[in-house]
């Protein structure tokens, strides 16, 4: 029973696709009437102007075409209406300057078609600009800056060539000009060269009742053109554990700007032995200092400045006293360690905490290092130590040795 | 009364539902896997049918793993939120495994023993870790629906009724979904056992039919279910009697597998080959104790004391193919301990396969002997042996002792994770979340380091893309794939392999618009720092968020590999599908037909006799005895040896002791190894020591230490120390010396001296530049203007030429800032071929200053590492050995002999410490000695050299970089001595004219035409002048 039921189904579902089926190719796919068969020639687009100014106050209708289709080709994209009930162009079609391509397809056929042009207005509320480099040195013209407009008209739309922009701009020095420029493609601009004041150039740019934003170029200092040097105490004592701070004079670049802010300044340092150190610093505000450690030995130290591939000062000659005086030496009980001090200083004092003092085992070959602390420092002797061996301590360059 | 098993089986549900409901709300965060598992959620959860996720290594396909437990959490986090729909679903799976449980010990035992199976499978040691210190929830739900899929196949083979097939398919398809490879192995370790027990119950029945026929009334049908014996002929004629049903359930496997069919499409479309990942359970457990602790012995818990019983009961005749499986899979779950795995398993197999899964399903098989063996001891006949023969004293002590086992082992696994963390500290996500989603962060890939599996958690909470993931299947960068590299965010725990794979990713980011790095772990602070990374800020959970200059934004079309339309429906429909259907067969189907009263379900095998359990032999009893002593008396004396071991024993152990704390910072106990007679106090030890910093104090690890010790007395020694140390960025060799002292009959060392420079100010100070872009704009969050951008600052490049050392080509030169802001540089070279193809293109990595100010000149020197590290496997046999200066060299296919180097700046405004110089430079041999000097008012944390060699023209000849292992505080200074390492058979391919150099898509302007030839910190040495520029990390600045 059941079965039989299903198959009843299954032939009404076959009988309701198969009615389908005709009625879809009777009725759906049947072929249109063939407008065009009759070679009606159509003028709906034959009052539409070829060439109008951009505006929002032009409409245009078109009359109805059934089976017809309006296709608008244009740099702004491609549309397509139906003619069926006719329509009337959007005034956002006679807002977007450029030429259009307008036909009208009937049954896939192009029956008319027309090419308007639609001229941009004049510049009009704001106008872009841009300012390529946004630094540049104040090098006197070595470096430049493209400054670029781009003026729209009140639809947006690129501004017809030679549509004239005034820009002004305001140098650092003060002085003030304007230059006209005239667009092309859309576009203007104009060349800013360096002058040699650093401080800001003020660009402004207007065209009838438009105007742009304030843009700045900034002039930055140039390079330094000379560094001198000098020490800012004149008490030097070879003591290899204070600072004393080497200070530039105030450092401009060739046109006298003073230089930027974190200007690298490299240091050499040559002590009495001929030893070589190295410092660096930065500038700021015109100026550059760095802390140099007071050498080991007393005698001449060569101060020297530069920037590299650029610039270097004058050598600067220091003297050096020297710090320790006098100093007793030591051996611990069964010779664990040296015992160096009391440590005389050149105003008879014990010497500062962390002065160094040098332990060289001369046979063994071994250096050890240590801190005076009250005057006094304990060095260990290293267990590998002979008997015999010589033991030289240097503390600020004045040496005692002893054996072991 | 009767006591109903079933009873149990309720407790045991219950039992599991409060226990792991509660218990696993608060071991979630610390478990390895659970989520990765989130992550998966998430990406159904967001988008069903579209397996493509960009979040993870720059794109892969979810296909990769089966879906089914990640698709119910999806569907749970609608209601209750990600975390807590995993949780839930953990929860029911766990119920399912108990009544899996149940229902498998049946098979096997009687039914009062299987719900003490089931009981015990709530506190079962490998199923606790599995859960709760691993988050296997997929795993789980794998071996649940494969053990209630067994009693159906059981009954399909035996009785053959078609809706047993139908049932035990539908759920051996639900456990394809969850978890394909337990289904895969099952097959063989479960499946076919439990056919072969139908096979073998079938020919008992008829045996005992026959019997009957004789009227053998003596005959005793214990005796045969239990103990029968059969030759392999009567199996044989048995089964070809069930020929049709294990041929028809054989066809359904095929089908099964299909339901997953988009991860078998994936894995045989998917061109990339991945190395296999090292993995603990392949270790030899006793090489390396702690893998066997944690892949075999907790596993195993207290199975492994009764194993005798577990052996004695399925090497029984009617047991005798579960008990092949066990003892299979039991030696292949003892890894790498003897080569029986392997050879059995074959080379690859073994390199691919994690063994823990071996002994995890073998627990599962032991599950109803041990539920057996309690069920006899509460209250079967092992009560009344042990009452008998040793008293109810000693029964009650011994029960109390194997359930204290359970109850001690229960607890120590789920407390694992607290007092050994797995897993970094839980880190609060929020920040990271909100820092990704503001200022268009997430239109860059991010890199998370030092977060563990916690950074799949982030995943799920983001949009934004990681280069990184959590699932190491999916991997497709070959920077990853072709190096066994689970995570770009452990590498440290990944040795050479690892570092190196990380560094290729922080020294061209570019290449995977990777910008932002979130840093747990300062271990890889310097890596980030050479690298040209900076420090952008530190998130109100502590984690120090890095950033790369001048990466270029993703683009917006990324690369995909799409699926084909019907997989990717396939996927979405099909898991959740087959469990509907399972649902419906299962539950629905039976439902309907008991209520229309219909019998096509109906077998005997619920009617059937109970299974009763044989007796234990005599010498079976006494060996389980024999062997719980042996393995309690091991435990005990290895529990007692480390309780009582103290490393002041001897002069050697008390100074590597010494090493080991101090390597792990243990101080306080570092400090308990000092002479007590004059060592400083812990306070004044603790002071020096916090002061010290460096690449050795702050970021090394100790890898290799040899300790000689010399003879000066009976109380003293003198002991040389060689220790090997790795960092993120060099690997180090130290030695030392240290008194070694007995006091009262305990060993100490001498406490070392530390740094005593007193400096010479009490207050220095220092002008600093300061810098900040802000843009011009408002506060919000419309995107950058082209008013905001900064002008990029202009460089020059002063030289540079193409060199060859060792088969290794390297671009070399100099550059100078000649703009008047800070610049953050990036340079990069291109190599070609004679024809002028382009062959490699690489960027400076540590041997240069990434940040430079104006006028500033640098040198640089590019590396050409090859993209692939497989050169290295091929070449190198212990390549996991960590080394992190080790180089992989590019295999060109043609010789360069062309080159262009680009530069490009951006301003920048961090790490602009300049406060430091060299001092007394000399060269003494072949070492070039001289002192850091530090003057400002900065600590350096690890002092970077730059080495140059320059010719008679003061070109750049090579560079050579030097990490000077301790740190430099304030008016402090440290000595160094580095080797001169200049290679006379450097060979010059070409060298570089201007229209080689590019800066910042320009040509290169020679603005500088000078060349410093006076002045410049530099010493000749055999014809050329070495000269040295310092770069310091520094850790902890004052502008941060």
């Amino acid at each position: 029973m059941k079965k039989i039921r299903l198959k009843q189904l299954f032939t009404l579902l076959f009988a309701l696709l198969l009615l389908g089926v005709i009625v879809f190719f009777l009725f759906v796919k049947s072929k249109p009437k063939n407008v065009s068969s009759n070679s009606r020639k159509l003028n709906l687009l034959g009052n539409l102007p070829s060439n109008i100014l951009a505006s929002d106050n032009f409409q245009f209708e078109i009359a109805a075409s059934p089976q017809c289709l309006l296709k608008i080709n244009s740099a702004w994209g491609i549309k397509t209406y139906d003619l069926s009930n006719g329509m009337t162009l959007p005034k956002a079609f006679f807002t977007d300057a450029g030429q259009h391509f307008i036909s009208v397809w009937c049954n896939f056929r192009k029956m008319e078609s027309k090419t308007i042009t639609i001229n941009s207005l004049k510049p009009h509320g704001k106008i872009e600009s841009y300012i390529g480099s946004k630094s540049i040195p104040a090098d006197n013209g070595l470096h430049w800056s493209m400054f670029t407009v781009l003026p729209v008209d009140k639809y947006d739309n690129m501004v017809v060539d030679n549509s004239s922009i005034d820009i002004n701009i305001l140098r650092p020095n003060g002085q003030r000009f304007s230059k006209n420029v005239n667009t092309k493609d859309g576009i203007g601009f104009i060349k800013i060269s360096s002058q040699i004041l650093n401080g800001k150039t003020l660009i402004s740019t207007t065209s009838g009742n438009a105007y742009g934003k304030e843009k700045e170029l900034l002039e930055l200092p140039n390079f330094p053109k000379e560094i001198f040097i000098k020490a800012e105490s004149d008490i030097l004592y070879a003591d290899s554990r204070q600072f004393f701070k080497i200070i530039t004079k105030e450092l401009f670049d060739l046109y006298g700007n003073r230089v930027s802010n974190g200007t690298m300044i490299n240091f050499k340092v040559i002590d009495s032995k001929g030893n070589s150190s190295f410092y660096r610093t930065y500038a700021m505000d015109g100026l550059a200092s760095v802390n140099i450690q007071n050498p080991d030995y007393p005698g001449k130290l060569i101060v020297v400045a530069y920037i590299d591939n650029l610039v270097q000062s004058q050598a600067l000659n220091l003297n050096f006293k020297p710090y320790v005086t006098n100093f007793n030496l030591k051996l611990g009980p069964k010779g664990e360690y040296v015992t160096i001090g009391p440590v005389i200083g050149p105003l008879s004092q014990l010497v500062s905490d962390g002065k160094e003092a040098t332990v060289f085992f001369q046979k063994s070959q071994i250096l050890k290092k240590g801190i005076i602390k009250e005057g006094t420092a304990n060095v260990e002797v290293p267990k590998t130590i002979l008997r015999g061996d010589k033991i030289v301590v240097t503390v600020g360059g004045l040496q005692k040795q002893i054996n072991f | 009364m009767t006591k109903k098993p079933f009873n149990l089986l309720f407790v045991a549900m219950v039992l599991s539902l409060v226990f792991h409901g509660t218990i696993f709300f608060f071991t979630v965060d610390s478990t390895y896997d659970a989520y990765v598992h989130m992550f998966f959620a998430d990406h159904y959860a967001k988008n069903w049918f579209e397996p493509w996720d960009n979040r993870w290594y720059t794109g892969f396909n979810v296909t990769s793993y089966p879906p089914l437990v990640h698709m119910l959490v999806a569907l749970f986090s609608k209601v209750i939120g990600l975390r807590n729909g995993f949780i839930l679903n953990a929860v029911l799976v766990m119920q399912l495994l108990v009544v899996g449980v149940y229902r498998f010990s049946l098979l096997w035992t009687n039914k009062r023993a299987a719900g003490y199976a089931a009981l015990l499978a709530c506190f079962g040691s490998s199923i606790l870790e599995a859960l709760h210190l691993f988050g296997q929830v997929p795993t789980l739900m794998g071996i649940s629906c494969l053990l209630n899929a067994l009693p159906e196949i059981y009954r399909w083979i035996k009785y053959g009724k078609w809706y047993r097939l139908l049932t035990g398919i539908t759920i051996m398809g639900v456990g394809v979904t969850s978890h394909h490879v337990t289904t895969i192995f099952g097959m063989v370790f479960f499946v076919a056992p439990v056919m072969g027990l139908a096979v073998l119950d079938s020919l008992i029945e008829r045996k005992k039919s026959k019997n009957l026929s004789n009227e053998n009334l003596n005959f005793d049908m214990a005796e045969l279910s239990s103990s029968a014996r059969f030759g392999l002929v009567d199996i044989l004629l048995e089964a070809k009697n069930k020929w049709k049903e294990i041929i028809i359930f054989g066809a359904c496997v095929p089908f099964v597998m299909l339901l997953i069919f988009p991860y078998f499409y994936w894995s045989s479309t998917d061109p990339i080959t991945q190395v296999s990942i090292p993995h603990g359970s392949r270790d030899s457990f006793i090489e390396v104790p702690s893998s066997g602790l944690m892949f075999f012995l907790i596993p195993l818990g207290i199975q492994l004391l009764l194993l005798p019983y577990i052996f004695s009961r399925v090497w029984t005749s009617r047991n005798f193919f579960i008990g092949l499986s066990f003892s299979l899979l039991l030696l292949f779950g003892t890894g790498g301990t003897t080569p029986i795995p392997k050879i059995m398993l074959g080379a690859n197999a073994f390199n691919i396969l994690t063994l823990d899964r071996f002994t995890f399903w073998a627990s599962i098989i032991g599950l109803p002997f041990i539920g057996e063996f309690f069920y006899r001891v509460i209250e079967g006949d092992f009560r009344v042996y042990l009452r008998d023969r040793f008293g109810t004293t000693f029964y009650r002590l011994f029960a109390g002792f194997i359930g204290g086992v359970v109850a001690i082992l229960t607890i120590f696994i789920i407390s694992l994770g607290n007092f050994r963390p797995l897993q970094p500290k839980s880190i609060d996500m929020k920040p990271i979340v909100q820092f990704l989603e503001r200022d268009q962060h997430e239109n860059w890939r991010y890199m998370t380091l030092g977060f563990g599996d916690q950074m799949a958690w982030l995943s799920a909470q983001t949009k934004a893309q990681s280069v990184d993931g959590n699932y190491h299947s999916a991997r497709r960068l070959p920077e990853m794939t072709t190096r066994p590299l689970e995570r770009l965010e452990n590498s440290k725990f990944k040795g050479l392999e690892g570092i190196g794979s990380l560094q290729q990713f922080l020294t061209v980011p570019e290449k995977y618009f990777l910008k932002f790095v979130f840093s747990n772990d300062k271990f890889y602070d310097p890596i980030l720092y050479f690298a040209g990374w900076e420090r952008v800020q530190r998130l109100e959970n502590g984690i120090m968020v890095w950033q790369k200059q001048d990466v270029p934004p993703l683009p917006t079309v990324l690369p995909k590999k799409d699926l084909p339309k019907i997989i990717k429906v396939w996927w979405g429909v099909m898991p959740v599908g087959i469990l509907i259907l399972a649902f419906a067969v299962n539950f629905i189907l039976l439902w309907y037909s008991r209520i229309l009263n219909k019998d096509f379900y109906k077998d005997e095998y619920m009617s059937s006799e109970d299974i009763v359990v044989p007796d234990l032999k005599r010498r079976t009893r006494l060996f389980l005895i024999f062997w719980i002593i042996t393995i309690m008396s091991i435990v005990m004396a290895v529990s007692f040896k480390t309780a009582t071991y103290s490393p002041h024993q001897s002069p050697q152990s008390v100074v590597e002791a010494y090493y080991d704390a101090i390597d792990f910072k243990y101080f306080k106990v570092a400090h308990g190894f000092f002479d007590p007679t004059d060592s400083p106090t812990f306070d004044d030890y603790f002071v020096k020591l916090s002061v010290e910093d460096g690449i050795l104090a702050s970021y090394a690890k100790l890898n290799n230490l040899t300790v000689k010790l010399k003879k000066i007395n009976n109380e003293k020694y003198e002991a040389y120390i060689n220790a090997e140390w790795i960092t993120p960025v060099e690997e180090y060799y130290t030695t030392a010396s240290h008194l070694v002292v007995k006091h009262k009959d305990k060993w100490y060392i001498k406490a070392p001296s530390f740094d005593s420079n007193i400096p010479a100010d009490t207050f220095i100070e220092e002008k600093k530049i300061g810098l900040h872009g802000h843009g011009k704009r408002q506060a919000g969050t419309k995107p950058t203007q082209h008013d905001d951008v900064l002008d990029r600052p202009e460089l020059q490049i002063l030289n540079g030429r193409l060199v060859m050392l060792d088969s290794s080509y390297f671009v070399i030169g100099e550059l100078q800032n000649i703009d008047v802001y800070p610049a953050h540089i990036t340079i990069s070279s291109d190599l070609y071929d004679r024809n002028g193809r382009k062959l490699v293109s690489y960027n400076a990595k540590y041997a240069t200053i990434h940040r430079i100010l104006p006028m500033e000149k640098i040198p640089f020197k590019i590396e050409f590492e090859s993209t692939a590290w497989k050169y290295v496997r091929e070449t190198k046999k212990s390549s996991d050995k960590f080394n992190p200066n080790e180089f992989s060299p590019f295999k060109f296919s043609s010789p360069p002999v062309d080159f262009k180097i680009f530069a490009r700046s951006v301003v920048d405004k961090n790490d602009l410490y300049r406060s430091y110089g060299v001092q007394d430079l000399k060269v003494k041999g072949e070492l070039l000695s001289g002192n850091l000097l530090n003057y400002g008012t900065e600590e350096i944390s690890v002092p970077k050299l730059l080495i140059s060699y320059s010719d008679q023209n003061n070109d750049l000849a090579w560079l050579d970089t030097y990490f000077m292992r301790d740190g430099i505080r304030q008016q402090r200074k440290r000595e160094f001595t580095a080797p001169l390492r200049y290679n006379k058979e450097l060979k010059i391919i070409k060298v570089g004219t201007n229209a080689d150099f590019f800066v910042n898509g320009l040509g290169n302007s020679i603005v500088l035409k000078e060349k410093s030839k006076v002045v410049s910190v530099n010493i000749e040495t055999k014809g050329f002048r070495v000269s040295i520029l310092p770069d310091g990390y520094i850790a902890n600045p004052t502008l941060y």
